[in-house]
């Protein structure tokens, strides 16, 4: 019988900027973790029940048509009693982790701000920004209910943002993502090698990169390059870098800039990877970034980009509806445009030949053991995507990630 | 040293309206503090585990022994068990509301149904 | 056996489960919060078999348990802890605060859901 159970908190990577965690501390992470698969496996599904037997009906009548747009329908659904619980049971448990993470962070802070600082002073691989303005799509509301987003300093020298980050990873993926988090990166990293197997970068950028969990695997593929990890939020690149250093990596370098203003030369990228960061831009911002991405590439060179996958048109209605959740109740704005819009176009806008573009999917890559067997069921992408048919959920052990790109 | 309020912070809300999904936002109040309470409990209850398991062992039961306490696999196993089971308890109501949407045959009304026994 | 497969045991007796408040979500709260009382209670009881089992090989006592002072430190750390707790349970007020402190409502919700979407 497989496992069901999330691994324990105490069984993530621990490195020497982790922050202590006493008894309770840990036990709260436990909790919340349960807590969280419980409501995407057990009750999450029952929306879909409450809507096939009495949201839709109840439009029909009042309507006399069927929902036919999934604004209908979740406007529909804030009217059922059993949809309002578990959306605010779901609400309740992300602040819960926010806080919880929040508060580890805070009591030791500057504890924590020596040991980063003892790792991030004076080394060249570093750069903050101090006159940086905040891009406007970062500003409007915090993401994913992050209280102070991925940029707020509340001190100086702050590294909150990043360290709460790492911190509750382990919680919302209910350990999904492995024991260091990078699931997603190495996922990257196998699909590359899989595919492009001659392929052999030499400067890489992973732009929107937050504390760069998903940078490091880049790193470990491709050793002799010279790799950037570039992130709008001072706070998320101190800490990046600083974690970066204590595990050992020489050839990450971090980069605190907007992704709109970036001071590379063109055309000197061989890779450029955006991963699960477009949702948390806009339209005008992706467009341009995108626009600028290209100019730095390389000719020959690589752009990947790793997001959930757009609506098809023959996406279910209740999938777009659940899909579309976090943009409305996780402060996840964007996410509900970016699912219908056209990607590829906006990537050939950008100047990419379509010829040479392409999409496809892979596996998170995560290690045996207590992470390995029981992630098949995590909540959040499960319920999103489970029944979608845009990729294939049945055997799949960890994250099924959608990534889509082109040879320039 | 940095003064800092630590509890506002940690507390400190996102930007962005919080979505209240009840008509009543004292619904929402009262299960938000409902489930910090049910938080807290598994806490207690996970703490209290880690006493008997140190006793067990015959570890001196101090604050600094039940910090660096580590489960071992099948402890592990044991202690998720418990809060998956706990979770299941309190949230049982949710559970059965779904069974009533999916299974009607279930969900008759004693009232109508007492009726119509006494018709036949 | 994976979870789709798993054969899901009903949890409700059949028969209409009758609701008794006007909005039937104080039943739900109602029924919660009755559970979370059970296993106070569970949890409670346990505590005290510990108690008698440590009375038993000679631990401790739990007539020094209610004897118990704690030295200022202890005291100290617990009025810490006791005020950590109640901000813990109590931390949507503060949200509600800092939205109003904001004027953040639905309606500049929906307007940071439009605005990105240019």
């Amino acid at each position: 019988m497989a496992n069901t159970l999330p691994p324990t908190f105490d069984r993530t990577g621990r490195h020497a900027l982790t922050p202590a965690v006493d008894h309770d501390e840990l036990a709260r992470f436990n909790f919340l973790t349960n807590l969280n698969v419980h409501l995407g496996q057990q009750v999450s599904p029952g929306n879909r029940s409450a809507y096939e037997k009495r949201v839709k009906p109840a439009f029909k009548k009042a309507a006399g048509r069927d929902p036919e747009t999934r604004q209908d329908l979740r406007k529909a659904m804030r009217n059922d009693p059993y949809y309002q619980f578990w959306a605010a049971l779901r609400r309740n448990t992300m602040e819960q982790r926010q806080q919880s993470g929040r508060h580890v962070v805070l009591r030791q802070l500057d504890d924590l701000i020596g040991k980063a600082k003892s790792f991030n002073d004076g080394k060249d691989t570093l750069k903050i920004d101090g006159q940086m303005k905040v891009p406007r799509y970062l500003a409007r509301v915090d993401n994913h209910c992050m209280p102070g987003s991925y940029y707020t300093e509340v001190v100086a020298d702050d590294i909150l943002a990043g360290a709460n980050y790492e911190t509750g990873l382990f919680v919302t993926t209910a350990g999904s993502m492995s024991s260091k988090g990078d699931g997603g990166g190495r996922a990257i990293v196998n699909f590359v090698k899989k595919s492009f197997a001659d392929f052999k970068p030499k400067r890489i950028l992973d732009l929107g990169a937050g504390i760069g969990v998903n940078t490091l695997p880049l790193a470990d593929a491709f050793p002799e390059a010279e790799v950037f990890a570039v992130d709008a939020g001072a706070p998320m690149v101190r800490w990046g870098h600083a974690r970066a250093q204590a595990m050992g990596y020489d050839n990450v370098k971090f980069i605190h800039a907007d992704g709109d203003n970036l001071d590379f030369e063109h055309g000197s990228f061989d890779w450029i990877q955006t991963t699960m960061f477009w949702h948390e831009t806009s339209t005008t911002a992706i467009q341009s970034m995108m626009k600028k991405m290209f100019d730095l590439l390389a000719p020959g060179g690589l752009f990947l980009n790793v997001e959930q996958p757009n609506f098809k048109p023959d996406t279910p209605l209740y999938d777009q509806f659940t899909r579309d959740w976090d943009a409305w109740y996780n402060n996840e704005p964007f996410w509900s445009k970016l699912h219908v819009m056209d990607v590829f176009e906006l990537v050939k806008n950008a100047g990419f030949d379509p010829r040479k573009l392409f999409d496809g999917g892979t596996e998170a890559d995560i290690e045996q053991g207590q992470f390995q067997p029981w992630s098949s069921t995590l909540s959040r992408h499960k319920h999103e995507l489970k029944d979608s048919g845009d990729v294939k959920h049945n055997q799949y052990k960890g994250e099924r990630w959608y990534l889509y790109g082109g040879w320039k | 040293m940095t003064e800092i309020d630590v509890n506002k912070l940690a507390n400190a809300k996102a930007k962005g309206k919080r979505p209240y999904f009840f008509d009543d936002p004292a619904v929402e109040r009262v299960l938000s503090i409902t489930m910090a309470v049910a938080t807290e409990l598994a806490v207690t209850r996970e703490r209290l585990d880690t006493v008997e398991r140190l006793l067990e062992d015959g570890v001196p039961v101090t604050k600094a022994n039940i910090d660096s306490y580590r489960p071992d696999d099948d402890a592990a196993q044991e202690r998720q068990q418990w809060h998956a089971d706990y979770i299941s308890r309190i949230l049982r109501i949710v559970h059965q509301e779904l069974e009533a949407i999916e299974n009607e045959s279930l969900n008759e009304d004693s009232e109508k149904l007492a009726d119509k026994y006494a018709a036949a | 056996m994976n979870q789709e497969s798993k054969v899901r045991v009903p949890q409700t007796a059949k028969g209409h489960r009758p609701t008794f408040f006007d909005d039937p979500v104080n039943d739900r709260l109602t029924a919660m919060m009755m559970s979370m009382v059970t296993e106070m209670w569970v949890m409670r009881e346990r505590l005290d078999s510990i108690e008698a089992l440590a009375a038993e090989k000679g631990v401790f006592l739990t007539e020094e348990l209610e004897r118990f002072e704690p030295s200022p430190e202890r005291a100290e750390e617990r009025e810490r802890m006791r005020q950590e707790f109640l901000d813990r349970i109590f931390y949507i007020f503060q949200e509600e605060a800092e939205d109003t402190d904001r004027g953040d409502t639905e309606d500049t919700y929906e307007e940071a859901v439009n605005i990105s979407a240019n």
